[in-house]
């Protein structure tokens, strides 16, 4: 029976996989504008930023899904489910990625910075060539981990018909009448994945700590 | 229609289900804690059985999507002749679900005791299961309070998933107005607020504990 | 030197002179520096001691800007900067930093960048060198400190001896008009500091304007010309370093060098 559901709810990973990855890219980006604002010398431009991330961070997942794919197109935006999963949850990882940027950033020492003030370099060099590859790699072991738990939140998207994982296993169960193992074929898919990722961004981490040796 | 007088409209129809989505996070918590705090006791226990079975329900607990592990209830239950309303079985998935995690703070907190107060408890008589009860439980309880109640906030948000089994909670109460109004970004924004807005309190809740906690500590 | 500031800026001094002027800086009511003043010609090497809380690494700091002064003037290098409690403008700022170069008592080398790479950034961003030139002057800057075989490690696989000689090299590669060490061998075992003095008084042998806040009283007295004490904020005395050491004129500074000199 494991031999055929298998393929069936191993259909899902693409799309769970891509979901996943977007909405951590896209996130990952707004997440560093935001913890520009969040740092933003003008007091209006940190409220909203600061606002913004707590009114994300305050709302459950699946209430920002049904908002954005029933919600919108009632205002003439029509989105297809993986549009709308993507953008839902590139929205909530923003607030998350900020939060993880600015703990990297607070990690690293204002010697850092002194010697680039000392050294003449521009402010523009000191945060693109100094600071950001630093902060990036303190927050890796917290970004892969965040990863993990968006990979995991994902499966959220079912709920709005995007055809990842869980919708197949879903729909194997009910055609199947194998619900236990229908879930636990989908189960061990997102294991697998969770351990694969951590896998890797342990062996970069100790790569990096080895060579580097950031604290 | 004017968006407020829609929603004063559909609170009583909305209400039901925010008393269920509060019923499904505070049993889930309440079997939920302690079940983590067996959880990390079994992880410490001498006896390898007992952490692989510990290993296995928070692995799984917290491996899994709470959506998965909620289909996987929902849909294998009944297969095994076990039949229970929707509550129950969401229940039951939060409940593990909540206790995985939790059992990671309780041990965290277990590990932060330090070990001079184990060989303390010893050296005064204190062996075994009292020892751990009147010494070792009241401080890592202390310690893990923090993180468990920001947790208790993320089962509460995690109660909306219980939806896709059609528990009557608020999330569903949202979708039966909406498809009936079809005014879904007003709904929908109607239950962000609600969820956003007792969140918020909880959270509120929980610094006044921390600072109730670190206060505390400061006097001893 | 190729950079005009108008009229603005007269060039009162030589390249590698300095001339304080009655610096200070407060923090709101409190001051933590006061009417420091402070000539120096070319290639003279002056060593700053005093308790610590004197006001040594504040005073050092300001001449960069890594704090910012609240008054007074400051003059390296032909360019003049009165301070206001606030940044100078930008040109102002940049000429300042790039005629001093500055190391840091825990050397504060990019981890992320190889050695190579710590020495050739500065150069490229602030000089606009190209990678093949900015390389030659590393590799000559690694030799002249004494660690030619370093050029492709990361500052975390150095000892701190090493890590601050890399920092000596890569400050010296903008080709500042006068250095900057603050309390440079206090984060290192002894045995290990000689190691950086070492690389100090070659440079200082070689001309260039030094100004050293350190405890070494070694070096204050064999190498730096003159030692100026601080105390609370304020220059105690200043003179040749054999008179400071050996005659001191203030009580104030015989006790500090007493309680040192014991220990």
């Amino acid at each position: 029976m494991i031999m055929e559901l298998l393929p069936a709810i191993a259909r899902g990973v693409g799309l769970t996989l891509y979901v996943t990855g977007a909405s951590l890219l896209f996130g990952g980006i707004i997440g560093l504008v935001l913890v520009g604002a969040v740092r933003s010398p003008v007091a209006i431009v940190r409220a909203i930023a600061t606002l913004y991330i707590n009114i994300v961070r305050v709302i459950p997942p699946i209430t920002w899904l049904f908002l954005i794919y029933f919600g919108l197109p009632q205002y003439a935006l029509r989105l297809s489910t993986i549009q709308a999963a993507i953008i839902g949850f590139s929205i909530i990882a923003s607030a998350f990625m900020a939060e993880i940027y600015r703990s990297g950033l607070l990690s690293i020492p204002d010697g850092q910075r002194e010697a680039a003030h000392a050294l003449g370099l521009s402010a523009v060099t000191t945060v693109g060539h100094i600071i950001t590859p630093q902060a990036f790699r303190v927050a890796l072991p917290a970004i892969a981990t965040y990863g993990i738990g968006l990979l995991k939140d994902s499966a959220l998207a079912s709920t709005i018909g995007v055809r990842e994982i869980t919708y197949y296993a879903q729909q194997s169960a009910k055609q199947t009448h194998e619900g236990l193992l229908s879930f636990i074929v989908a189960g061990a898919l997102y294991i697998v994945i969770s351990l694969v990722v951590a896998l890797v961004s342990r062996q970069v981490d100790l790569r990096l700590r080895r060579k580097i040796g950031v604290a | 229609m004017d968006m407020l007088t829609q929603w004063i409209g559909w609170l009583p129809n909305l209400a039901p289900g925010l008393l269920v989505s509060l019923q499904l996070t505070g049993l889930s918590l309440l079997f939920g804690f302690p079940l983590g705090l067996l959880f990390a006791v079994m992880a410490a226990a001498k006896f390898p059985p007992l952490q692989w079975v510990s290993f296995f329900f928070v692995e799984i607990g917290r491996g899994l999507p709470a959506l998965v592990l909620l289909y996987l209830m929902y849909f294998s239950l009944p297969d095994a002749g076990i039949t229970l309303t929707s509550l129950t079985t969401a229940i039951i998935a939060l409940t593990w679900n909540t206790g995985a995690y939790a059992s990671e703070y309780f041990r965290a907190g277990l590990a932060a005791v330090p070990l001079g107060q184990k060989e303390a408890a010893l050296t005064s008589g204190l062996r075994g299961w009292t020892g751990f009860r009147i010494v070792i439980l009241p401080q890592a309880l202390r310690i893990s309070t923090p993180p468990l109640a920001g947790l208790a906030v993320l089962v509460f948000q995690g109660s909306a998933l219980a939806f896709v089994i059609a528990v009557p909670e608020l999330m569903s109460k949202g979708f039966e107005i909406a498809s009936i109004t079809f005014e879904y970004l007003s709904v929908y924004l109607l239950t962000a607020v609600i969820y956003g807005s007792l969140t918020l309190v909880f959270l509120g809740l929980v610094r006044v504990l921390e600072l109730r906690l670190g206060r505390h500590l400061q006097r001893n | 030197m190729g950079l005009s500031f108008g009229t603005k800026a007269p060039r009162t001094t030589h390249s590698g002179e300095v001339a304080v002027s009655g610096l200070g800086k407060s923090y709101g009511a409190s001051r933590v520096l006061s009417d420091v003043n402070l000539v120096m010609n070319e290639g003279e090497v002056v060593s700053i001691i005093g308790p610590s809380g004197a006001g040594k690494s504040t005073f050092l700091r300001c001449l960069n800007y890594l704090e910012t002064p609240t008054e007074g003037t400051i003059e390296i290098g032909g360019a003049r900067v009165v301070a206001g409690g606030k940044l100078p403008d930008k040109a102002r700022l940049d000429h300042l930093r790039r005629v001093t170069g500055m190391v840091f008592q825990s050397f504060n080398l990019f981890p992320h960048l190889t050695v190579m790479e710590n020495i050739t950034l500065p150069q490229r961003k602030v000089l606009g060198a190209s990678k093949e030139q900015a390389q030659e002057v590393a590799e000559k800057l690694l030799k002249r400190v004494g660690l030619p075989d370093k050029a492709k490690a990361y500052p975390a696989r150095l000892s701190g001896g090493q890590q601050q000689r890399i920092a000596i090299a890569r400050a010296l590669a903008l080709s500042p008009k006068v250095m900057l060490f603050d309390e440079p061998t206090s984060a290192l075992d002894p045995e290990i500091g000689l190691e950086v003095l070492a690389v100090m008084r070659d440079l200082a042998d070689e001309g260039m304007t030094m100004l050293v806040v350190t405890h070494e009283m070694h070096f204050a007295r064999d190498v730096s010309d003159r030692i100026m004490v601080m105390g609370n904020g304020g220059v105690l005395e200043i003179g040749p370093s054999e008179q400071v050491m050996s005659e001191p004129q203030n009580d104030r500074t015989r006790q500090f060098l007493k309680a040192v000199l014991d220990r």
